[in-house]
């Protein structure tokens, strides 16, 4: 197993209130990491840390090198693609427009017309509505939007932050198709944060819990580890 | 299969560089045929110089304000610094316009980009104020007294215009006319190409989502310099056309209010829109021109108990603008022709299904 993302003794404060004590956490390369807590137990906290969005300590290695420093659309450009839970959509312009936009500064736009090509093999329905402004799509089609633009920045880690988050059952079920055919087809690492945790350990080959800021519980999904994280998570056990 | 799906609008859409040729070659004739025939006369030409280069001023504010989203209340400081170039080559170094106007370009990118680095950090309010001070401190500095060899300090200073060039008989207005309509159509093309290019799309990624912007790897800090870089040199290029029509330039010719005149055309007009820059600049260019007249006129015919001040006209037009047109008048203007393109007989019949190219 090949450690592409090495989060050691991550530690962030919102103004002096600690969110995240010294937390711990590894990306295998080729899997699918779930980051589970509860509300407010500081999951988006640690994905903008390690976006380097809001000030923090300790250390973040991407790829066997250390990224802490960076900016964020350093690491963006190193690959790092992280999906807000408000989606961040470019409302004013265009679904394509906002395709586009992490590959603007590029100029290649051969390589542009088939990234976006590929991308949108896995979401038919943005390819039918290139020409649609972002801010009128669906709440579902607003999420698959940001994902597809996201994978636009061709990343080698992606962290989602809770793509479920607002959707009706039916299309959440879709979105998730979706996630497990880019993971099958590309082998993409992910860092999944997702409060749905059936969803998160059904396509997770690892769990780390967050419990109030600190590591509760790491390992493998699997029966036992599923009961044991909600009693403990969910029921305060 | 991925070619964009394209949604119906009446759009004249007219090839820009025709676009470009015939406004040249129309403003040619025009300047030309009145020459010689007299019936537009001179000083005519210099009001419609003065309108477009409010419009060129007001297409500068537009990119950085329109497209990439960051409000300016100082893009007088640049027309200013745009004309004192434009004044001091000429003036005291007798250099040609084809030297000057890409000069006072270059000298306002530099001003624009060293003064963005530092203060697009700011927000909203913040940014604003920080862009008014600008305007404020720019003509304060033009009058400092260590520097009135160049600048003539409070007085200003005085230079003489060039003559049509390749021996053109046409009356000074009337061959500026042409040239603001050249630099007019040029500095159109230019932002045109610019907003519809990669950098573009980045600038209007962060007026949108200036956090999302940087997840996809966007430089917002170098795009929003470059952009309100490229903003200064547009405006600064009004300024120095503005220097060259009235063959004087000085600090009182650029003050704050004139920051103001520029924001007020570009919202006027419809932000982040290129036609919207010269229906706005033109409005201010009236509004500046008329204001007095009318208050007058009203105050005559109506007999009112008090006297109408400029200031009144201009505060009522731009309430009732707001509320009339509030995405600018071209919007609306935009927004009435699509409704009756969409309400024609048989509007809903396409021609044919559209095709992938
Ligand atoms: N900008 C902020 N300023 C102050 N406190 C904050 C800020 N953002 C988050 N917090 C606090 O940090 C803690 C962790 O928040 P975080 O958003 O990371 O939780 P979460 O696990 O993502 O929760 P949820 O599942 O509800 O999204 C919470 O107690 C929250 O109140
Ligand atoms: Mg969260």
């Amino acid at each position: 197993m090949r450690r592409l993302l090495d989060v050691e003794g991550l530690s962030v404060s919102y103004a002096g209130a600690p969110a995240l004590h010294d937390i711990s956490l590894v990306v295998a390369e080729g899997y699918v990491t779930a980051l589970v807590g509860a509300n407010g137990a500081g999951k988006t906290t640690t994905l903008r840390a390690i976006s380097n969005i809001i000030r923090k300590t300790g250390s973040v290695v991407f790829d066997g090198r250390e990224i802490g420093a960076l900016a964020p659309d350093r690491i963006a450009r190193l690959g790092v693609a992280h999906v807000p839970s408000d989606r961040g959509t470019f409302r004013a312009l265009t679904v394509d427009e906002n395709l586009r936009v992490p590959t603007a500064l590029s100029g290649n736009r051969a390589a542009e017309r088939d990234d976006r090509e590929r991308v949108l093999h896995h979401f038919p329905r943005l390819a039918e509505r290139l020409g649609q402004r972002a801010g009128t799509l669906s709440g579902g089609e607003q999420q698959m939007l940001a994902i597809a633009r996201a994978l636009m920045l061709r990343p080698r880690l992606l962290m989602l932050d809770e793509p479920s988050f607002g959707l009706a059952p039916r299309v959440v079920e879709e979105v998730f198709a979706i996630l497990r055919r880019i993971r099958d087809a590309d082998r993409m690492s992910v860092l999944l944060v997702e409060q749905n945790l059936g969803l998160a350990l059904a396509i997770a080959d690892h769990a780390v819990v967050l419990d109030a800021g600190r590591v509760a519980l790491a390992g493998l999904p699997d029966e036992a580890g599923r009961l044991q994280i909600v009693r403990r998570v969910y029921l305060g056990a | 299969m991925s070619a964009p799906s394209h949604i119906e609008r009446p759009a004249i859409t007219a090839h820009p560089l025709l676009t470009g040729a015939a406004a040249i070659a129309g403003a040619l004739a025009l300047a030309a045929g009145s020459e010689a025939t007299g019936i537009v006369a001179s000083y005519t030409f210099l009001h419609l110089s003065l309108a477009l280069v409010m419009g060129i001023a007001v297409l500068g504010l537009n990119v950085v304000t329109g497209y990439a989203g960051q409000i300016s209340l100082g893009h007088g400081a640049f027309f200013a610094i745009g004309a004192y170039a434009m004044a001091m080559a000429v003036g005291h170094a007798a250099a040609p316009i084809w030297i000057a106007l890409p000069l006072a370009a270059i000298v306002c990118f530099c001003a624009g980009f060293a003064f963005a680095r530092p203060i697009l950090r700011l927000e909203g309010p913040y940014l604003a104020l920080a862009t008014f001070a600008l305007a404020i401190a720019v003509p304060q500095a033009l009058k400092y007294r260590h520097l009135e060899p160049l600048t003539g300090g409070a007085t200003g200073l005085h230079f003489v215009k060039p003559d049509a060039p390749f021996g053109l008989p046409l009356s000074p207005d009337r061959w500026l006319f042409v040239l603001v309509v050249v630099v007019a159509v040029v500095a159109f093309g230019l932002v045109r190409n610019v907003v519809q290019s990669g950098f573009g799309r980045s600038m209007m990624a962060i007026r949108e989502n200036e956090t999302a912007a940087r997840a996809l790897g966007i430089d917002t800090a170098r795009v929003k310099g470059l952009a309100f870089a490229l903003s200064a040199a547009v405006t600064g290029v009004a300024g120095a056309l503005h220097a060259l029509l009235f063959e004087f330039v000085s600090p009182d010719s650029y003050r704050f209010d004139l920051s103001l005149a520029i924001f007020v055309g570009g919202v006027v007009g419809g932000i982040a829109t290129l036609p919207g820059a010269l229906v706005g600049g033109a409005f201010v260019h009236l509004v500046h021109r008329y204001a007095d007249a009318v208050a007058r006129a009203l105050s005559d015919t109506f007999d009112l108990p008090l006297t109408l001040q400029p200031a009144m006209i201009y505060g009522v037009v731009l309430i009732c603008l707001v509320y009339l047109a509030p995405s600018g008048i071209y919007g609306a203007a935009r927004e009435m022709v699509r409704r009756w393109w969409m309400s024609r007989p048989n509007a809903g019949r396409k021609p044919a299904a559209p095709n992938a190219p």
